[in-house]
Protein backbone atom coordinates (compact mmCIF):
# COMPACT_ATOMS: atom_id res chain seq x y z
CA UNK A 1 0.00 0.00 0.00
CA UNK A 2 1.25 3.23 -0.54
CA UNK A 3 1.68 5.76 2.01
CA UNK A 4 2.67 9.36 2.50
CA UNK A 5 3.76 10.20 6.06
CA UNK A 6 3.48 6.70 7.19
CA UNK A 7 -0.40 7.50 6.75
CA UNK A 8 -1.88 5.03 3.41
CA UNK A 9 -2.59 7.26 0.62
CA UNK A 10 -6.43 7.16 0.31
CA UNK A 11 -6.63 8.33 4.02
CA UNK A 12 -5.38 11.78 2.68
CA UNK A 13 -8.77 12.79 1.31
CA UNK A 14 -10.34 12.83 4.16
CA UNK A 15 -7.65 14.24 6.36
CA UNK A 16 -7.82 17.13 4.45
CA UNK A 17 -11.16 17.43 4.04
CA UNK A 18 -12.03 16.71 7.95
CA UNK A 19 -9.35 19.75 8.68
CA UNK A 20 -10.72 22.08 6.62
CA UNK A 21 -14.50 21.02 7.69
CA UNK A 22 -12.81 21.81 11.13
CA UNK A 23 -12.52 24.83 10.91
CA UNK A 24 -14.82 26.03 8.15
CA UNK A 25 -17.78 24.79 10.86
CA UNK A 26 -15.77 25.87 14.35
CA UNK A 27 -15.31 29.24 13.21
CA UNK A 28 -19.60 29.92 11.71
CA UNK A 29 -19.98 28.05 15.19
CA UNK A 30 -18.51 31.19 16.73
CA UNK A 31 -21.06 33.20 15.29
CA UNK A 32 -23.53 30.69 16.14
CA UNK A 33 -23.37 30.18 19.46
CA UNK A 34 -22.07 33.73 20.75
CA UNK A 35 -25.06 35.81 18.90
CA UNK A 36 -27.65 32.36 20.45
CA UNK A 37 -28.81 31.42 16.55
CA UNK A 38 -28.76 28.19 17.37
CA UNK A 39 -31.97 27.72 16.02
CA UNK A 40 -30.73 29.58 12.88
CA UNK A 41 -28.06 26.90 12.35
CA UNK A 42 -30.41 23.76 12.51
CA UNK A 43 -32.87 25.35 9.82
CA UNK A 44 -30.02 26.31 7.49
CA UNK A 45 -28.72 22.77 8.36
CA UNK A 46 -31.96 20.86 7.40
CA UNK A 47 -32.66 23.47 4.08
CA UNK A 48 -29.32 22.81 3.21
CA UNK A 49 -29.74 18.76 3.27
CA UNK A 50 -33.24 19.45 1.69
CA UNK A 51 -31.48 21.22 -1.03
CA UNK A 52 -28.98 18.36 -1.96
CA UNK A 53 -31.78 16.11 -2.09
CA UNK A 54 -33.72 18.15 -4.45
CA UNK A 55 -30.27 18.50 -6.35
CA UNK A 56 -29.95 15.04 -6.53
CA UNK A 57 -33.67 14.91 -8.05
CA UNK A 58 -33.32 17.56 -10.62
CA UNK A 59 -30.12 15.97 -11.57
CA UNK A 60 -27.66 18.61 -10.14
CA UNK A 61 -24.65 18.58 -8.31
CA UNK A 62 -26.50 17.99 -4.61
CA UNK A 63 -24.01 20.89 -3.73
CA UNK A 64 -25.66 23.33 -5.64
CA UNK A 65 -29.06 22.45 -4.69
CA UNK A 66 -27.47 23.00 -0.86
CA UNK A 67 -26.14 25.92 -1.17
CA UNK A 68 -29.28 27.53 -2.97
CA UNK A 69 -31.58 26.37 -0.16
CA UNK A 70 -29.09 26.91 2.74
CA UNK A 71 -29.69 31.18 1.01
CA UNK A 72 -32.86 30.79 0.55
CA UNK A 73 -33.17 29.46 4.42
CA UNK A 74 -30.71 32.68 5.43
CA UNK A 75 -32.73 34.71 3.52
CA UNK A 76 -35.71 33.48 5.30
CA UNK A 77 -35.12 33.72 8.94
CA UNK A 78 -31.68 36.12 8.81
CA UNK A 79 -34.11 38.76 9.08
CA UNK A 80 -35.83 37.63 11.96
CA UNK A 81 -33.08 36.77 13.98
CA UNK A 82 -32.06 40.24 12.77
CA UNK A 83 -34.30 41.86 14.14
CA UNK A 84 -34.81 40.18 17.12
CA UNK A 85 -38.40 38.62 16.82
CA UNK A 86 -37.21 35.31 16.69
CA UNK A 87 -38.44 32.88 19.66
CA UNK A 88 -37.05 29.69 18.25
CA UNK A 89 -40.86 27.95 18.74
CA UNK A 90 -42.89 29.56 16.18
CA UNK A 91 -41.00 30.82 13.01
CA UNK A 92 -38.09 28.88 13.09
CA UNK A 93 -40.47 25.92 13.61
CA UNK A 94 -42.50 26.42 10.46
CA UNK A 95 -39.70 26.61 8.06
CA UNK A 96 -37.60 23.81 9.69
CA UNK A 97 -40.74 21.49 9.55
CA UNK A 98 -41.65 22.73 5.84
CA UNK A 99 -38.19 21.97 4.68
CA UNK A 100 -38.02 18.51 6.14
CA UNK A 101 -41.37 17.60 4.40
CA UNK A 102 -39.92 18.84 1.53
CA UNK A 103 -36.62 16.66 2.23
CA UNK A 104 -39.03 13.54 2.27
CA UNK A 105 -41.00 14.69 -0.97
CA UNK A 106 -37.65 14.74 -2.94
CA UNK A 107 -36.62 11.90 -0.76
CA UNK A 108 -39.12 9.65 -2.71
CA UNK A 109 -39.17 11.72 -5.99
CA UNK A 110 -35.77 10.78 -6.57
CA UNK A 111 -35.63 8.08 -9.49
CA UNK A 112 -34.13 4.61 -9.06
CA UNK A 113 -31.68 3.89 -6.08
CA UNK A 114 -31.70 5.63 -2.98
CA UNK A 115 -28.21 5.30 -1.65
CA UNK A 116 -26.44 8.29 -2.60
CA UNK A 117 -29.07 10.30 -1.02
CA UNK A 118 -29.02 8.01 2.14
CA UNK A 119 -25.25 9.02 2.36
CA UNK A 120 -26.40 12.37 2.64
CA UNK A 121 -27.98 11.58 5.69
CA UNK A 122 -24.35 10.13 7.20
CA UNK A 123 -22.06 12.10 5.00
CA UNK A 124 -18.96 10.04 3.47
CA UNK A 125 -15.91 11.66 4.40
CA UNK A 126 -14.11 8.77 2.86
CA UNK A 127 -15.40 9.02 -0.96
CA UNK A 128 -14.80 13.09 -1.06
CA UNK A 129 -13.50 14.23 -4.17
CA UNK A 130 -10.51 16.49 -4.85
CA UNK A 131 -12.99 19.11 -5.72
CA UNK A 132 -15.06 19.05 -2.42
CA UNK A 133 -11.54 19.44 -0.75
CA UNK A 134 -10.79 22.32 -3.21
CA UNK A 135 -14.13 23.85 -2.19
CA UNK A 136 -13.63 23.56 1.76
CA UNK A 137 -10.31 24.77 1.72
CA UNK A 138 -11.73 27.41 -0.18
CA UNK A 139 -14.45 28.66 1.93
CA UNK A 140 -11.92 27.49 5.35
CA UNK A 141 -9.71 30.05 3.59
CA UNK A 142 -12.24 33.09 3.22
CA UNK A 143 -14.03 32.54 6.84
CA UNK A 144 -9.87 32.82 8.57
CA UNK A 145 -9.35 35.78 6.07
CA UNK A 146 -12.81 37.39 6.93
CA UNK A 147 -12.27 37.03 10.71
CA UNK A 148 -8.51 38.76 10.31
CA UNK A 149 -9.71 41.27 8.14
CA UNK A 150 -13.28 42.21 10.40
CA UNK A 151 -12.06 41.31 13.74
CA UNK A 152 -12.64 44.61 15.74
CA UNK A 153 -16.38 44.59 13.75
CA UNK A 154 -17.22 40.70 14.17
CA UNK A 155 -16.61 40.67 18.05
CA UNK A 156 -18.35 44.18 18.63
CA UNK A 157 -21.55 42.40 16.57
CA UNK A 158 -21.28 39.25 18.43
CA UNK A 159 -20.82 40.70 21.79
CA UNK A 160 -22.40 43.93 21.53
CA UNK A 161 -24.62 44.24 18.93
CA UNK A 162 -26.52 47.09 19.76
CA UNK A 163 -23.43 49.00 20.89
CA UNK A 164 -21.72 48.29 17.25
CA UNK A 165 -24.75 50.05 15.92
CA UNK A 166 -24.36 53.06 18.08
CA UNK A 167 -21.00 53.37 17.50
CA UNK A 168 -21.33 53.40 13.48
CA UNK A 169 -20.25 49.94 12.76
CA UNK A 170 -22.45 48.48 9.70
CA UNK A 171 -24.19 45.66 11.27
CA UNK A 172 -26.55 44.62 9.01
CA UNK A 173 -23.70 43.99 6.85
CA UNK A 174 -21.44 41.87 8.96
CA UNK A 175 -23.97 39.95 10.37
CA UNK A 176 -25.54 38.91 6.23
CA UNK A 177 -22.08 38.47 5.72
CA UNK A 178 -21.37 35.63 8.69
CA UNK A 179 -24.74 34.54 7.99
CA UNK A 180 -24.35 33.77 4.28
CA UNK A 181 -20.54 32.20 5.50
CA UNK A 182 -23.09 29.90 7.85
CA UNK A 183 -24.97 28.77 4.86
CA UNK A 184 -22.34 28.08 2.16
CA UNK A 185 -20.44 26.37 5.06
CA UNK A 186 -23.29 23.97 5.90
CA UNK A 187 -23.75 23.37 2.69
CA UNK A 188 -19.94 22.43 1.96
CA UNK A 189 -19.53 20.26 5.02
CA UNK A 190 -22.74 18.17 4.16
CA UNK A 191 -20.43 15.49 2.43
CA UNK A 192 -18.51 15.32 5.15
CA UNK A 193 -20.30 15.02 8.14
CA UNK A 194 -24.02 14.55 6.61
CA UNK A 195 -27.07 16.40 7.17
CA UNK A 196 -27.88 14.88 10.33
CA UNK A 197 -24.57 15.23 12.23
CA UNK A 198 -23.52 18.84 10.53
CA UNK A 199 -25.20 20.70 13.55
CA UNK A 200 -23.30 19.23 15.94
CA UNK A 201 -20.11 19.96 14.40
CA UNK A 202 -21.19 23.52 13.59
CA UNK A 203 -22.23 23.89 17.87
CA UNK A 204 -20.52 21.33 19.98
CA UNK A 205 -15.97 22.92 19.37
CA UNK A 206 -17.55 26.73 19.64
CA UNK A 207 -20.06 25.82 22.67
CA UNK A 208 -16.75 23.72 23.94
CA UNK A 209 -14.60 26.80 23.21
CA UNK A 210 -17.05 29.11 24.87
CA UNK A 211 -16.91 27.27 28.38
CA UNK A 212 -13.47 27.68 28.90
CA UNK A 213 -12.56 31.54 28.27
CA UNK A 214 -13.57 35.19 28.03
CA UNK A 215 -11.31 36.26 25.35
CA UNK A 216 -13.04 36.55 21.67
CA UNK A 217 -9.48 35.59 20.45
CA UNK A 218 -8.88 32.82 22.20
CA UNK A 219 -12.52 31.40 21.48
CA UNK A 220 -11.61 31.21 18.43
CA UNK A 221 -8.25 29.64 18.32
CA UNK A 222 -9.55 26.80 20.79
CA UNK A 223 -13.22 26.39 18.85
CA UNK A 224 -10.84 25.70 15.70
CA UNK A 225 -8.63 23.21 17.50
CA UNK A 226 -11.42 21.54 19.12
CA UNK A 227 -13.14 21.54 15.44
CA UNK A 228 -10.15 19.77 13.55
CA UNK A 229 -9.46 17.48 16.53
CA UNK A 230 -12.88 15.93 16.30
CA UNK A 231 -12.45 15.37 12.55
CA UNK A 232 -9.30 14.02 12.98
CA UNK A 233 -9.74 12.06 15.84
CA UNK A 234 -13.22 10.86 14.47
CA UNK A 235 -10.96 9.59 11.14
CA UNK A 236 -8.70 7.55 13.08
CA UNK A 237 -11.28 5.93 15.12
CA UNK A 238 -13.58 4.75 12.28
CA UNK A 239 -10.28 3.83 10.37
CA UNK A 240 -9.24 1.69 13.40
CA UNK A 241 -12.30 0.15 14.22
CA UNK A 242 -14.20 0.34 11.44
CA UNK A 243 -17.22 2.71 12.36
CA UNK A 244 -19.23 5.14 11.08
CA UNK A 245 -16.66 8.38 10.50
CA UNK A 246 -19.86 10.96 10.71
CA UNK A 247 -21.19 9.44 14.35
CA UNK A 248 -17.24 9.50 15.32
CA UNK A 249 -16.32 12.93 14.43
CA UNK A 250 -19.49 14.07 16.19
CA UNK A 251 -19.04 11.56 19.10
CA UNK A 252 -15.44 13.29 19.94
CA UNK A 253 -16.99 16.59 19.29
CA UNK A 254 -19.50 15.91 22.10
CA UNK A 255 -16.67 14.14 24.44
CA UNK A 256 -15.24 17.68 23.93
CA UNK A 257 -17.96 19.45 24.89
CA UNK A 258 -18.33 17.47 27.85
CA UNK A 259 -15.11 17.89 29.37
CA UNK A 260 -15.09 21.73 28.78
CA UNK A 261 -18.16 21.95 30.60
CA UNK A 262 -16.74 19.99 33.63
CA UNK A 263 -14.07 22.08 33.77
CA UNK A 264 -15.37 25.29 32.90
CA UNK A 265 -14.63 28.40 35.00
CA UNK A 266 -17.99 29.94 33.90
CA UNK A 267 -20.02 27.18 35.07
CA UNK A 268 -20.77 29.15 38.10
CA UNK A 269 -21.92 32.24 36.16
CA UNK A 270 -25.56 32.31 35.89
CA UNK A 271 -25.94 33.29 32.38
CA UNK A 272 -29.62 34.27 32.39
CA UNK A 273 -30.47 37.12 34.71
CA UNK A 274 -28.20 39.84 35.80
CA UNK A 275 -29.77 43.51 36.54
CA UNK B 1 -36.04 80.72 8.70
CA UNK B 2 -33.12 81.87 6.15
CA UNK B 3 -30.97 79.51 5.47
CA UNK B 4 -27.87 81.15 7.16
CA UNK B 5 -29.26 81.01 10.25
CA UNK B 6 -29.96 77.37 9.57
CA UNK B 7 -26.54 76.49 9.17
CA UNK B 8 -25.38 76.89 12.48
CA UNK B 9 -27.54 74.34 13.54
CA UNK B 10 -26.00 71.38 13.41
CA UNK B 11 -28.77 69.01 14.64
CA UNK B 12 -32.33 69.97 13.84
CA UNK B 13 -35.79 68.08 14.11
CA UNK B 14 -38.45 69.33 12.45
CA UNK B 15 -42.29 68.46 13.21
CA UNK B 16 -40.93 65.18 14.19
CA UNK B 17 -43.59 62.28 15.55
CA UNK B 18 -42.89 59.23 17.10
CA UNK B 19 -45.27 56.65 17.64
CA UNK B 20 -45.18 53.08 19.54
CA UNK B 21 -48.68 51.22 18.47
CA UNK B 22 -51.00 53.75 19.11
CA UNK B 23 -49.12 55.08 21.82
CA UNK B 24 -47.50 58.54 21.03
CA UNK B 25 -43.82 59.07 22.42
CA UNK B 26 -42.94 62.13 20.39
CA UNK B 27 -45.49 64.67 19.64
CA UNK B 28 -45.03 67.24 16.77
CA UNK B 29 -41.08 68.02 18.14
CA UNK B 30 -39.05 71.34 16.67
CA UNK B 31 -35.68 71.54 17.66
CA UNK B 32 -32.24 73.06 16.75
CA UNK B 33 -29.15 72.56 18.24
CA UNK B 34 -26.11 75.26 17.66
CA UNK B 35 -22.44 73.69 17.57
CA UNK B 36 -20.96 73.60 20.78
CA UNK B 37 -23.86 74.18 22.49
CA UNK B 38 -25.06 72.13 25.81
CA UNK B 39 -28.63 71.28 26.32
CA UNK B 40 -29.92 69.60 29.17
CA UNK B 41 -32.92 67.70 28.24
CA UNK B 42 -35.09 67.38 31.66
CA UNK B 43 -38.71 65.85 31.60
CA UNK B 44 -40.57 62.97 34.05
CA UNK B 45 -40.25 59.47 32.66
CA UNK B 46 -41.59 58.44 29.58
CA UNK B 47 -41.67 61.81 28.32
CA UNK B 48 -39.61 60.66 25.16
CA UNK B 49 -36.21 62.25 26.29
CA UNK B 50 -34.56 58.36 25.15
CA UNK B 51 -36.95 58.60 21.99
CA UNK B 52 -35.44 62.14 21.13
CA UNK B 53 -32.23 60.85 21.37
CA UNK B 54 -32.45 57.44 19.42
CA UNK B 55 -34.50 59.49 16.79
CA UNK B 56 -31.03 61.97 16.29
CA UNK B 57 -28.91 58.82 15.27
CA UNK B 58 -31.44 56.59 13.33
CA UNK B 59 -32.26 54.15 16.22
CA UNK B 60 -35.93 55.04 16.78
CA UNK B 61 -38.06 55.24 13.48
CA UNK B 62 -40.06 58.49 13.25
CA UNK B 63 -43.30 58.49 11.36
CA UNK B 64 -43.50 62.10 10.78
CA UNK B 65 -41.09 65.05 10.16
CA UNK B 66 -37.52 65.15 9.30
CA UNK B 67 -34.53 65.53 11.06
CA UNK B 68 -31.22 66.59 10.29
CA UNK B 69 -28.08 66.03 11.75
CA UNK B 70 -24.14 67.60 10.44
CA UNK B 71 -26.16 67.65 7.18
CA UNK B 72 -27.17 64.05 7.40
CA UNK B 73 -30.44 62.48 7.32
CA UNK B 74 -30.06 60.21 10.21
CA UNK B 75 -31.00 56.57 9.51
CA UNK B 76 -30.47 52.39 10.87
CA UNK B 77 -29.08 52.29 7.70
CA UNK B 78 -26.86 55.61 8.10
CA UNK B 79 -23.64 54.02 10.39
CA UNK B 80 -21.27 57.08 8.69
CA UNK B 81 -23.37 59.28 10.94
CA UNK B 82 -23.58 57.37 13.77
CA UNK B 83 -19.76 57.89 13.80
CA UNK B 84 -19.68 61.03 14.51
CA UNK B 85 -22.62 60.79 17.00
CA UNK B 86 -21.29 59.28 20.62
CA UNK B 87 -24.32 57.73 22.48
CA UNK B 88 -24.30 57.09 25.82
CA UNK B 89 -27.58 54.83 26.48
CA UNK B 90 -29.35 53.75 29.45
CA UNK B 91 -27.44 50.56 30.64
CA UNK B 92 -28.47 47.53 28.61
CA UNK B 93 -28.32 44.43 29.98
CA UNK B 94 -25.30 42.09 28.54
CA UNK B 95 -24.66 38.02 29.13
CA UNK B 96 -22.43 37.45 31.96
CA UNK B 97 -20.19 34.80 29.83
CA UNK B 98 -19.99 36.74 26.77
CA UNK B 99 -16.46 36.79 25.64
CA UNK B 100 -15.73 40.65 25.79
CA UNK B 101 -14.12 42.07 28.37
CA UNK B 102 -14.06 46.30 29.64
CA UNK B 103 -11.19 47.35 27.98
CA UNK B 104 -12.31 45.91 24.49
CA UNK B 105 -16.00 47.60 25.19
CA UNK B 106 -14.17 50.96 25.72
CA UNK B 107 -12.20 50.30 22.37
CA UNK B 108 -15.21 49.57 20.45
CA UNK B 109 -15.67 53.35 20.30
CA UNK B 110 -13.12 53.16 18.39
CA UNK B 111 -13.77 50.68 15.87
CA UNK B 112 -16.34 52.95 14.15
CA UNK B 113 -14.47 55.94 13.72
CA UNK B 114 -11.47 53.70 12.01
CA UNK B 115 -13.48 52.10 9.87
CA UNK B 116 -14.40 48.66 8.42
CA UNK B 117 -10.78 46.43 8.57
CA UNK B 118 -8.65 48.77 10.11
CA UNK B 119 -7.14 48.18 13.59
CA UNK B 120 -6.64 49.91 16.41
CA UNK B 121 -3.28 51.78 16.84
CA UNK B 122 -0.97 51.98 19.66
CA UNK B 123 -2.41 55.82 20.13
CA UNK B 124 -6.04 54.41 20.09
CA UNK B 125 -4.91 51.52 22.89
CA UNK B 126 -3.82 54.14 24.45
CA UNK B 127 -6.03 56.33 24.33
CA UNK B 128 -8.31 53.83 25.81
CA UNK B 129 -6.00 52.98 29.18
CA UNK B 130 -6.12 57.01 29.41
CA UNK B 131 -9.55 57.18 29.40
CA UNK B 132 -10.33 53.87 31.44
CA UNK B 133 -7.84 55.23 34.10
CA UNK B 134 -9.68 59.13 34.24
CA UNK B 135 -12.77 57.48 34.48
CA UNK B 136 -11.53 55.13 37.37
CA UNK B 137 -12.08 51.93 36.08
CA UNK B 138 -8.68 50.78 34.83
CA UNK B 139 -8.75 48.07 37.25
CA UNK B 140 -11.80 46.14 35.58
CA UNK B 141 -10.29 46.52 31.95
CA UNK B 142 -9.95 42.98 31.61
CA UNK B 143 -13.18 41.62 33.47
CA UNK B 144 -16.23 40.39 31.62
CA UNK B 145 -17.85 42.98 30.52
CA UNK B 146 -21.21 41.41 31.75
CA UNK B 147 -20.03 40.37 35.22
CA UNK B 148 -19.46 44.25 36.22
CA UNK B 149 -22.17 46.51 38.33
CA UNK B 150 -24.65 48.54 36.40
CA UNK B 151 -22.60 51.59 37.70
CA UNK B 152 -20.02 50.58 36.52
CA UNK B 153 -21.48 49.39 33.52
CA UNK B 154 -22.44 53.17 32.78
CA UNK B 155 -18.70 54.58 33.09
CA UNK B 156 -17.46 51.69 30.67
CA UNK B 157 -20.11 53.17 28.62
CA UNK B 158 -19.07 56.92 29.09
CA UNK B 159 -16.01 55.90 28.30
CA UNK B 160 -16.39 54.03 24.59
CA UNK B 161 -18.48 57.52 24.22
CA UNK B 162 -15.40 59.40 25.26
CA UNK B 163 -12.96 57.73 23.27
CA UNK B 164 -15.14 57.76 19.82
CA UNK B 165 -13.96 61.89 19.92
CA UNK B 166 -17.25 62.34 17.59
CA UNK B 167 -18.65 66.45 17.27
CA UNK B 168 -21.93 65.60 18.97
CA UNK B 169 -22.40 63.48 22.49
CA UNK B 170 -25.40 62.06 23.23
CA UNK B 171 -25.99 60.92 27.40
CA UNK B 172 -28.82 59.57 28.55
CA UNK B 173 -28.76 59.83 32.14
CA UNK B 174 -25.76 58.56 32.02
CA UNK B 175 -24.54 58.86 35.90
CA UNK B 176 -28.22 57.19 37.31
CA UNK B 177 -26.65 53.70 38.29
CA UNK B 178 -23.94 55.48 39.90
CA UNK B 179 -23.25 55.96 43.45
CA UNK B 180 -24.70 59.10 44.46
CA UNK B 181 -21.28 60.71 46.32
CA UNK B 182 -19.62 59.63 42.78
CA UNK B 183 -22.18 61.15 40.38
CA UNK B 184 -20.72 64.46 40.69
CA UNK B 185 -17.13 63.79 40.24
CA UNK B 186 -18.40 61.69 36.68
CA UNK B 187 -20.41 64.11 35.65
CA UNK B 188 -17.39 66.94 36.08
CA UNK B 189 -15.00 64.60 34.58
CA UNK B 190 -17.45 64.32 31.61
CA UNK B 191 -18.20 68.16 31.50
CA UNK B 192 -14.50 68.73 31.26
CA UNK B 193 -14.00 66.94 28.27
CA UNK B 194 -16.81 68.24 26.71
CA UNK B 195 -15.34 71.80 27.11
CA UNK B 196 -12.05 70.59 26.23
CA UNK B 197 -13.20 69.41 22.65
CA UNK B 198 -16.43 71.44 22.25
CA UNK B 199 -18.98 68.59 21.26
CA UNK B 200 -22.52 69.46 21.28
CA UNK B 201 -24.14 68.12 23.77
CA UNK B 202 -27.68 66.84 24.49
CA UNK B 203 -27.83 65.38 28.18
CA UNK B 204 -30.55 63.70 29.42
CA UNK B 205 -31.86 63.36 32.98
CA UNK B 206 -34.74 63.28 35.09
CA UNK B 207 -32.89 64.26 38.35
CA UNK B 208 -32.63 67.75 38.96
CA UNK B 209 -29.91 66.99 41.52
CA UNK B 210 -28.18 65.79 38.03
CA UNK B 211 -28.18 69.06 36.43
CA UNK B 212 -24.03 69.91 35.13
CA UNK B 213 -22.28 72.69 36.31
CA UNK B 214 -22.25 74.21 32.84
CA UNK B 215 -25.91 74.19 30.94
CA UNK B 216 -26.29 76.82 28.06
CA UNK B 217 -29.70 75.70 27.84
CA UNK B 218 -32.93 73.59 29.29
CA UNK B 219 -35.54 71.60 26.95
CA UNK B 220 -38.11 70.48 28.87
CA UNK B 221 -40.19 67.71 27.45
CA UNK B 222 -43.81 66.11 28.96
CA UNK B 223 -45.56 63.46 27.12
CA UNK B 224 -43.76 63.85 24.34
CA UNK B 225 -43.95 68.01 23.50
CA UNK B 226 -41.31 70.22 24.57
CA UNK B 227 -43.33 71.99 27.03
CA UNK B 228 -40.50 74.47 27.75
CA UNK B 229 -37.01 75.54 25.85
CA UNK B 230 -34.79 78.26 27.37
CA UNK B 231 -32.20 79.49 29.48
CA UNK B 232 -31.61 77.58 32.77
CA UNK B 233 -32.24 81.14 34.86
CA UNK B 234 -35.34 81.31 33.30
CA UNK B 235 -36.25 77.28 33.79
CA UNK B 236 -35.04 75.88 36.56
CA UNK B 237 -37.14 77.84 38.91
CA UNK B 238 -39.41 76.27 41.39
CA UNK B 239 -42.90 76.85 39.87
CA UNK B 240 -41.88 75.77 36.81
CA UNK B 241 -40.19 72.28 37.94
CA UNK B 242 -42.92 71.61 40.15
CA UNK B 243 -45.56 71.89 37.73
CA UNK B 244 -43.57 69.65 35.06
CA UNK B 245 -43.00 67.20 37.42
CA UNK B 246 -46.77 67.30 38.29
CA UNK B 247 -47.11 69.53 41.00
CA UNK B 248 -48.39 67.90 44.14
CA UNK B 249 -45.96 69.37 47.00
CA UNK B 250 -42.85 68.26 44.60
CA UNK B 251 -39.61 70.29 46.45
CA UNK B 252 -36.34 70.96 44.44
CA UNK B 253 -35.33 73.89 45.58
CA UNK B 254 -31.73 73.55 47.04
CA UNK B 255 -31.17 70.19 44.95
CA UNK B 256 -29.04 72.05 42.03
CA UNK B 257 -26.85 74.15 42.79
CA UNK B 258 -27.12 78.47 42.64
CA UNK B 259 -24.94 79.22 39.94
CA UNK B 260 -27.57 78.02 37.45
CA UNK B 261 -30.03 80.75 38.80
CA UNK B 262 -27.27 83.71 39.14
CA UNK B 263 -25.50 83.03 35.79
N1 LIG C 1 -40.06 50.10 22.25
C1 LIG C 1 -41.15 50.69 22.76
N2 LIG C 1 -42.38 50.17 22.53
C2 LIG C 1 -43.49 50.75 23.02
N3 LIG C 1 -43.49 51.88 23.75
C3 LIG C 1 -42.30 52.45 24.01
C4 LIG C 1 -41.07 51.89 23.54
N4 LIG C 1 -40.05 52.68 23.94
C5 LIG C 1 -40.62 53.68 24.66
N5 LIG C 1 -41.96 53.55 24.69
C6 LIG C 1 -42.90 54.47 25.34
O1 LIG C 1 -42.66 55.77 24.85
C7 LIG C 1 -42.69 56.72 25.89
C8 LIG C 1 -41.42 57.51 25.92
O2 LIG C 1 -40.36 56.64 26.30
P1 LIG C 1 -38.90 57.16 26.57
O3 LIG C 1 -38.47 57.99 25.43
O4 LIG C 1 -38.08 55.98 26.90
O5 LIG C 1 -39.08 58.07 27.87
P2 LIG C 1 -38.03 58.67 28.88
O6 LIG C 1 -36.66 58.34 28.39
O7 LIG C 1 -38.31 60.12 28.89
O8 LIG C 1 -38.31 58.06 30.21
C9 LIG C 1 -42.96 55.95 27.17
O9 LIG C 1 -44.31 56.10 27.50
C10 LIG C 1 -42.66 54.53 26.84
O10 LIG C 1 -43.49 53.65 27.53
MG1 LIG D 1 -35.15 57.26 29.22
Amino acid sequence: MHEILGIPEYLWRPILAGFFSGIACSIVGVFIVTMHLSFLGICIAHSAFTGALFGLWIGWNPLAGAILFSLIASAIVGPLADRGELSPDTSTGIVFSTMLGLAFLFLGLIPGSKASALSLFWGNILTVTPLDIYILAGIALSLLLLFTIFFKEIHAVLCHRQVAMYVGIPTALIFYLLLIATGLTIAVSLQTVGGLLIYSLLLNPSASAHQLTYRFKTMLVLSVIFGITSCWGGIALSYKYNLPTGATIILISSLIFILSAIFSPKRQVKGTTNA
Amino acid sequence: MSRDVFSEYIVSLKNVSVYYNSHTALDDITLSFRRGEFTVILGPNGSGKTTLLKALCGLCKFQKGSVKALGQSPSSYNFLLRRKIAHVAQVEFIDPKLPITVRESVATGRAGVLGLGRRLSKADWELVDNTLEWIGISHLANKPLGQISGGERQKTSIARALVQQAPILLLDEPTASIDPNAQRDILDLIEHKINIHQFTTLYVTHELAMIPNRCDRIVMLRNGKVWADGKPEELLVEEKLTELYGGNGFCCSGKFSAHHIHH
